[in-house]
C-alpha cells in the first residue's frame, strides 16, 4: 500500500527538480538554460534564476580557467567528461567544491546542441583528497629523507675506507721506520758485548739511547694518531710557564746529532717564558723541521717549511705579547737548511704528517 | 633525441606551403583536429605537442628551459629548421600565439605569416593595461596548482598513471587529449599566466591575423585589441564563437577566416 503511495507521488518532474544532485543544461554559448531546484538551492538563488547566467560566472577563477582550457575542449573532443572537480561560488560568495559529470548533446553532424551537467557536492571528498595529498607529500618527504640518509651513510663509508687505507699506509711506514733504530739498537747491543773499555761502552750507550729516543718519538706519533682517530684530536698536556729557548735548542741539538751531515743554524732571542705545553711545542717543531726540505722546490717539504715559518711566527708573536707586557723585545729565527744538505729525504714520513693534518686539530 | 620524437611532430597534407599549428595551455595537438584537416589539400600541415603535453617525450622536460616562453619558442624554431620550413603559416592558439611571435622575431624567415587565435600579451592587469586578471587571482590560481588542491590534476592524472606501462592504450584512454603530468601542468600554467610579451609585439615583421573570440574570459576583446594595435599592420577578425577554444567550438568559422587570410 505504501509502495503504491510512493510510486504515485514520484514523478519525473519532481525527480528532476529535487534530485539529490544538481542538474544543469548549458547551451553552446556557455549560458545555462535549465537548472534544477537542488542546484539553485546550493547556489543560494531562487529556483529558476540560474537561467541565462553564464556558467563561468558560477565558478572561481581557477575553475573558470580549468573549464576553458580543459573541460570545454575535452567535451568537444570526446563528447563527455566524468568526475572532474570544480569550485563553484554561491550567490553569497561561499566556495562550493563539487564533482561533476558532463555529456554533450550533439546534432546529426556532431555539432554541439547543449551540454548536460550532473553535479555532486564534494566538500568532504575534497577534504579527504587533501588529506591524501598531504599523506603523499609526507611519504615523499620520508622517501627523500631516507635517500639523504642513505647518501650520507655512503659518504661516511667512503671516508672510512679512505681513512682505513691511510691508516694501513701509516702502519706500514711506521713498521719500516722502526726497523732502522731497531737495527741500530741490535748492532749496539752486539758491539756492547765486545766493548773494550768503559769509554767505548758509554759511547755505544749514547748511540743506543739516540735510537731509543727516535723510537720513543715514533711511538708518540702513533699515540697521537690513535687519539686523533678516536675523535679527540691531539690533546694538549699540562701547560706551564716555560722558557721556550732551551726547548727549541734541545730539538735542534737532537736533530743535529741524528743527522750529523746537516748544519742547522739557529738564533733565538725570546727573553721570556710562554704559557704552553712545552712537550707538544718541541714535538711540533721537531716534526716540522724534519719535514722541511727547501732544496726540492714543489716537494711536500715546501709545505712543511711554510708550516714551520708559521709556527715560528706564532711563537714569536706569543713571546712578543708576553714581552710587551714586560717591556722586552723578542725575535726567533731559524736558518732553514736551504743552503745545506737536506736533513733527510723522508717522503713516506710526510704521508704520516698528511694523516696527522687530516686527523689532528 | 630527434625533434620529431620529442615533440610528437605529425606532418600531413600535400601542399607546397607549410602550415604549423601550435596548441596552448590545456590539451594537446588534438585541439586542431577539426581545423587542420581542412588545409591538408593546399598545405603541408605540421602538428606537434609541446614538451610535457600529449604524447611528447616527458623525459625531455627541462624545468629551467621551459620556465620561459622562449624555451617553447625555441622548440618551434627547431621543428621548423628540422622540417626545412620557410615562409610557413604559423597558427597558434592561446599562449602558443606568443610563442609564435617570439619564434618569428628570432627566426624571421621561418614564418611568412602569423595567425594568432585568442592571443594575450599579458594576462595580469598592469598600469594602463587590462589583462583580464589581477595579480591576486593569478597568484591564487598558481597557489591552487602548487598545493595540488585543485581537482584538475587529480582528474587528469589517473589516466596517465594507470597506463604508464601500456602506452599503446594511450589513444583509447578517456581524457587522454588533455592528459598532463600534474607537475608540468603547474609549471606550464605559471609560465603562461605570468608571461608578459607586450614589448615583443612591435618587433613582429610578418603579416599577422588575430582571431578574437566573443565572451572569452581568458583572452578578452580588449586584450586582443591591444595585440592588434601593437603588432604593426596586423588585422583582427572578431569571431562569433564564444569561449576560448573556437578551434573546437566553431571550426568552420576559424577555417574560413584562416583561408581568407592565406
Amino acid at each position: 500500500m505504501s509502495d503504491d503511495k510512493g510510486a504515485a507521488t514520484e514523478d519525473l518532474e519532481d525527480l528532476y527538480e529535487n534530485a539529490p544532485c544538481g542538474y544543469m543544461s548549458v547551451g553552446a554559448d556557455g549560458r545555462i538554460f535549465k537548472a534544477n531546484a537542488t542546484l539553485s538551492g546550493w547556489m543560494a538563488v531562487e529556483p529558476g534564476s540560474l537561467h541565462g547566467r553564464k556558467l563561468s560566472d558560477l565558478l572561481n577563477i581557477a575553475g573558470r580557467i580549468f573549464y576553458e582550457t580543459h573541460v570545454a575542449p575535452l567535451l568537444r573532443m570526446q563528447g563527455f567528461f566524468n568526475e572532474f572537480a570544480l569550485d563553484m561560488v554561491t550567490e553569497t560568495g561561499e566556495r562550493l567544491p563539487v564533482i561533476a559529470n558532463a555529456v554533450e548533446r550533439r546534432d546529426a553532424e556532431g555539432g554541439l546542441l547543449f551540454t548536460r551537467f550532473t553535479i555532486f557536492k564534494a566538500t568532504d571528498r575534497r577534504l579527504y583528497e587533501r588529506e591524501l595529498l598531504k599523506a603523499r607529500a609526507a611519504a615523499e618527504q620520508s622517501k627523500r629523507e631516507v635517500e639523504e640518509l642513505h647518501a650520507a651513510a655512503q659518504a661516511v663509508l667512503k671516508t672510512e675506507r679512505e681513512v682505513s687505507e691511510l691508516r694501513e699506509q701509516f702502519i706500514a711506514v711506521l713498521g719500516h721506520d722502526l726497523r732502522n733504530p731497531l737495527a741500530s739498537l741490535s748492532a749496539g747491543a752486539r758491539l756492547m758485548r765486545n766493548a773494550k773499555s768503559p769509554e767505548a761502552a758509554a759511547k755505544l750507550e749514547d748511540m743506543m739511547q739516540k735510537s731509543v729516543g727516535r723510537m720513543a718519538r715514533m711511538i708518540d706519533d702513533v699515540m697521537d694518531f690513535t687519539r686523533g682517530r678516536l675523535g679527540g684530536g691531539i690533546a694538549l698536556g699540562a701547560k706551564s710557564v716555560t722558557e721556550l729557548e732551551p726547548v727549541l735548542t734541545q730539538v735542534v741539538a737532537e736533530l743535529s746529532s741524528d743527522h750529523p751531515e746537516r748544519t742547522i743554524e739557529t738564533t733565538f732571542k725570546l727573553n721570556t717564558a710562554v704559557f704552553c705545553d712545552a712537550g707538544r711545542i718541541a714535538q711540533m717543531f721537531s716534526n716540522l723541521l724534519q719535514c722541511a726540505d727547501l732544496r726540492r722546490p714543489g716537494s711536500p717539504g715546501q709545505g712543511a717549511c711554510r708550516h714551520l715559518c708559521q709556527f715560528l711566527r706564532v711563537v714569536h708573536r706569543q713571546c712578543r705579547r708576553e714581552n710587551l707586557r714586560r717591556g722586552d723585545g723578542a725575535s726567533v729565527s731559524t736558518v732553514l737548511p736551504g743552503q745545506h744538505p737536506p736533513l733527510q729525504a723522508r717522503p713516506r714520513a710526510r704521508t704520516v704528517h698528511r694523516v696527522r693534518d687530516r686527523e689532528g686539530t | 633525441m630527434s625533434v620529431v620524437k620529442r615533440n610528437n611532430v605529425q606532418v600531413r597534407g600535400t601542399g607546397k606551403r607549410a602550415m604549423l599549428f601550435a596548441h596552448g595551455f590545456g590539451c594537446d595537438q588534438n585541439m586542431w583536429r577539426f581545423v587542420s584537416p581542412a588545409f591538408e589539400r593546399d598545405f603541408t600541415t605540421v602538428l606537434f605537442d609541446h614538451v610535457g603535453a600529449g604524447r611528447s617525450d616527458l623525459s625531455a622536460y627541462d624545468p629551467e628551459k621551459y620556465a620561459k616562453l622562449t624555451g617553447y619558442a625555441d622548440d618551434i624554431i627547431e621543428i621548423g629548421l628540422d622540417l626545412g620550413l620557410r615562409e610557413a603559416v604559423f597558427v597558434g592558439h592561446s599562449v602558443a600565439a606568443m610563442m609564435g611571435v617570439l619564434a618569428s622575431i628570432k627566426a624571421p624567415s621561418l614564418f611568412g605569416s602569423l595567425i594568432l587565435v585568442g592571443p594575450s600579451a599579458r594576462y595580469i592587469d598592469d598600469i594602463n593595461y587590462f589583462g583580464g586578471f589581477n595579480a591576486k587571482q593569478i597568484a591564487e590560481l598558481l597557489e591552487f596548482l602548487e598545493d595540488n588542491h585543485l581537482g584538475w590534476s587529480a582528474a587528469m592524472a589517473p589516466a596517465i598513471m594507470g597506463n604508464a606501462d601500456r602506452p599503446e592504450l594511450a589513444e583509447e584512454l578517456t581524457n587522454s587529449f588533455c592528459r598532463t603530468d600534474p607537475d608540468i601542468a603547474k609549471a606550464f600554467a605559471r609560465v603562461t599566466f605570468m608571461s608578459d610579451n607586450r614589448a615583443d609585439l612591435p618587433k613582429v615583421g610578418v603579416r599577422t591575423l588575430i582571431l578574437q573570440c566573443s565572451e572569452d574570459i581568458i583572452a578578452s576583446e580588449r586584450v586582443g585589441a591591444f595585440v592588434q594595435q601593437n603588432i604593426p599592420g596586423s588585422e583582427l577578425i572578431q569571431l562569433k564563437a564564444t569561449g576560448h577554444c573556437p578551434n573546437l567550438s566553431a571550426p568552420a568559422e576559424v577555417i574560413a577566416a584562416i583561408r581568407a587570410f592565406v
